[in-house]
């Protein structure tokens, strides 16, 4: 437990899709909240239906209701529930009980389902409609959530928009593998937010035991006085944490480099970009890249 | 203390680019309206022509792309052809409301209350009794009663009673979802394809064929009432039918051949629901009056009004409150298409349906003046794509008034045009019915292509078999 870091409590918004793909999702979701005595809220998003065939869809939601059909949002809540459930994150959980789509409550903009937890003073379940970057971020700037937990997309543009426009770190779960014991791979460069990102992954490191590499990359030979310093400072940071570290240095394209060294077995933790909006929208940045090339587990912090 | 986040500083450049993100598609309509209004009008289409134009095509991006709500869009033809000079403001209102949007605000209101009755249950024990527990016989029943059904009471609302029936059948044969893949697929496309094909089989199936109705009347060109379309589309809902058995047990061979054990427990489940009640059979007597006022005053009376009437009953002996018909009518979609007939209708005044008529006459050599098959299909291929893309209903609004104007027999290409913009196949969202089915989680979207495209092809074959060798034979 880290909670002695922390003043306020941390808030996770953990997003699922469904039990086939965010099983991994919310399994270090779960983990991260619990280590941290986090706020969790568990979001399905459901697709927006096209505002022409609205009519029709309500009047098949309310036979399935009746029908004592659960709408495919609902099913995927259900799960989350078990699933958590399962793990022991639900206080006086019972396998046998049914879930009570009833119980859902109706807000403004979602409908929700708040849990008592092992870990915190709120768990919630919650289900929304619409675009899902729209909904997420609607959701983050709701609740102010500090981190937004979510599964790898294919879609390119993804990258971009969970980056830019939801105002939270972001942790894409990717290829994460429950049974590898995973280190933490710190791209470190002379960036506004790369002390924020150590910081970050100290926490985590200490909450989820794990190892920290700190990478810094050049492109030439010669590494810059920015560079060298902050590389220093993080290594610095870390000993006095008392936390296993090591540093590297690499010289070569930054996203390959940083592709490259995490390999199969480290979630890498970078800062987000500060360079302008502008740029960014029509160039994309550093982070983004790296989230669209990387194939494992990688923590956006802002 | 630590946190995962510094709050930014100024998100205001970040919060522009993110609106100019979202709504890209409404900028992109509103300058393709600015370019064509800018660019020199051609010599033979009329100023107030071309500026309709550019209005159809910016609403073809808005509907697309839903840049703007359903309703949004309605307004925006509204205030368009006031600002851009094209109708006063008086003409414009009297323009949105006609007997066909009183038919289809009608229709819909209708099947809000038609749902209300709690009829599904009844419906599924009626179906498994006549089909037994076979998987192929259950199919067949539910593809042939969705059809009959939709073509009175429109595709939604047939989708919408008996989704759960199919549902229901497939969860209790199998928890796991993996081992009734293609069951699903077989038993929920069979209710969407039987809806679609259905929804054609009458003017009161779908909005699409009240339009048609609206602008053969407008026009003078022939005074077609519900029996004489019902004349000329049923037997191709029946021919359909056979087919579309074939390609859905082609494509998706079940896993189960026999459903017996999920029969029983059905059977067990809506039979709590006891015998007809009293309101169950006034609410079917009613529907059969408003079909009978249909067939047999619509001449006189308009079938909007019969329709509107329809409701009146159902609201005054207490069979629907106003809440559940208001919860359950899309109003935005009542008000797009009255502005889609409302731009129609514009497109016909200020000349823009028959000079984009003739340039596609043109562009083909007028080879299309020359062979009426030639122009049938051509009518077909195109409302086909477009409502694969826009809904049928406004596709229809925009393409009827064209379609009719490319030459030969106006009546034929009405039909044509009304009966392939159902043939919403290729997608899971072309169809409200295909959107619904695939809305419950069970069907992935790859199979509605697999189904699809063999569906589409077989009933645009019938449709130019339909239209060659029938509709001659009747007219």
């Amino acid at each position: 437990m880290v909670s002695k870091f922390y003043i306020n409590p941390v808030k996770f918004l953990i997003a699922v899709s469904s039990e086939q793909f965010s099983q991994p999702t919310l399994t270090i979701g779960m983990e991260l909240a619990n280590a941290f005595q986090a706020q969790a809220t568990i979001a399905y998003v459901e697709p927006p239906v096209a505002s022409l065939y609205a009519d029709g869809m309500n009047m098949t939601r309310e036979t399935m209701e009746k029908w004592g059909i659960p709408q495919p949002g609902v099913e995927v809540l259900e799960w989350a529930y078990r699933f958590i459930g399962e793990a022991g994150y639900i206080e006086n959980y019972d396998s046998e009980i049914p879930f009570q789509q009833s119980k859902l409550v109706t807000k403004a903009q979602h409908r929700e389902l708040v849990l008592p937890s092992t870990f915190s003073d709120k768990l919630r379940l919650i289900m929304r409609q619409g675009d899902i970057i729209r909904e997420l971020r609607h959701a983050v700037e709701e609740d102010a959530y500090d981190v937004t937990i979510i599964g790898a997309s294919a879609q390119r543009k993804m990258a971009h928009d969970l980056i830019e426009y939801i105002d939270s770190s972001i942790f894409v779960v990717n290829n994460f593998n429950a049974e590898l014991d995973y280190n933490l791979l710190v791209c470190v460069d002379d960036s506004e937010r790369t002390r924020q990102a150590i910081r970050t992954a100290a926490v985590v490191a200490e909450a989820l035991k794990m190892k920290v590499e700190v990478l810094t990359v050049s492109k030439t030979t010669r590494f810059g006085t920015g560079y060298s310093n902050a590389h220093q400072w993080a290594l610095d940071y870390l000993d006095h944490k008392g936390l296993p570290h090591r540093g590297i240095k690499r010289t070569g394209d930054p996203v390959e480099t940083f592709i490259n060294e995490q390999g199969t077995d480290k979630i890498l933790v970078m800062g987000s970009s500060s360079g302008s909006a502008l740029k960014k929208f029509f160039r994309g940045s550093k982070p983004q890249q790296t989230l669209e090339a990387s194939k494992g587990p990688i923590l956006i912090v802002k | 203390m630590v946190t995962f986040k510094t709050r930014t500083h100024s998100r205001l450049l970040s919060n522009i680019l993110y609106w100019i993100d979202k709504n890209r598609w409404l900028l992109i309509a509103l300058l393709a309206g600015l370019v064509l209004n800018l660019i020199p009008t051609p010599g033979d289409i009329s100023e107030p022509g071309w500026r309709t134009l550019s209005i159809a095509v910016m609403v073809l991006i808005l509907i697309v792309s839903e840049a703007l709500p359903l309703a949004g869009v309605a307004l925006f033809i509204a205030v368009a052809q006031v600002v851009m000079g094209i109708a006063d403001s008086a003409m414009v209102a009297s323009t949105f409301m006609s007997d066909a949007v009183f038919f289809i605000m009608g229709s819909l209101m209708l099947a809000a209350a038609i749902i209300h009755q709690g009829l599904d249950a009844r419906l599924a024990l009626g179906i498994i009794r006549i089909t037994g527990n076979k998987t192929s016989r259950i199919m067949i029943g539910l593809l042939v009663i969705s059809a009959i059904l939709s073509s009175f009471i429109g595709s939604h609302t047939v989708v919408a009673m008996l989704l759960p029936v199919g549902m229901t059948l497939v969860r209790y044969t199998a928890t796991d979802k993996k081992q009734t893949v293609n069951l699903s697929a077989l038993l929920l496309f069979s209710i969407a394809y039987g809806a679609t094909i259905g929804s054609v089989g009458t003017p009161s199936g779908g909005a699409r064929n009240a339009i048609i109705l609206g602008y053969w009347q407008d026009l003078n060109i022939t005074e077609i009432d519900y029996l004489a379309w019902m004349k000329y589309v049923y037997p191709l809902l029946i021919l359909e039918l056979p087919f579309a058995v074939l390609v859905l047990r082609w494509v998706f061979k079940p896993e189960y051949n026999n459903l017996d054990s999920a029969v029983r427990k059905l059977k067990v489940k809506v039979a709590h629901s006891g015998i007809m009640t009293g309101q169950q059979k006034l609410s079917v007597f009613f529907f059969l009056l408003t079909f009978l006022g249909w067939i047999t005053l619509s001449q006189r009376l308009g079938l909007g009004i019969i329709a509107i009437a329809g409701v009146l009953l159902y609201l005054a002996f207490g069979l629907v409150s106003w809440d559940d018909i208001n919860r359950n009518t899309n109003w935005g979609v009542v008000l797009l298409f009255a502005a889609a007939i409302s731009l129609g209708v514009q497109m016909r005044r200020t000349g823009t349906a028959l000079w984009v008529a003739d340039n596609l006459i043109g562009l083909t050599g007028d080879m299309m003046a020359a062979s009426m098959p030639l122009r049938d299909a051509f009518i077909m291929i195109i409302t086909t794509t477009m409502a694969n893309t826009l809904s049928a209903a406004a596709t229809v609004a925009i393409l009827g008034p064209i379609n009719i104007n490319l030459g030969g027999d106006p009546v034929t290409a009405g039909f044509i045009t009304a009966i392939s913009s159902a043939f919403g196949y290729f997608t899971a969202t072309a169809a409200p019915a295909t959107m619904i089915i695939y809305s419950s989680g069970m069907v992935r979207s790859k199979q509605f292509l697999r189904a699809g495209w063999r569906m589409g092809l077989v009933s645009m074959a019938l449709l130019m078999l339909v239209t060659m060798l029938y509709w001659p034979m009747i007219r």
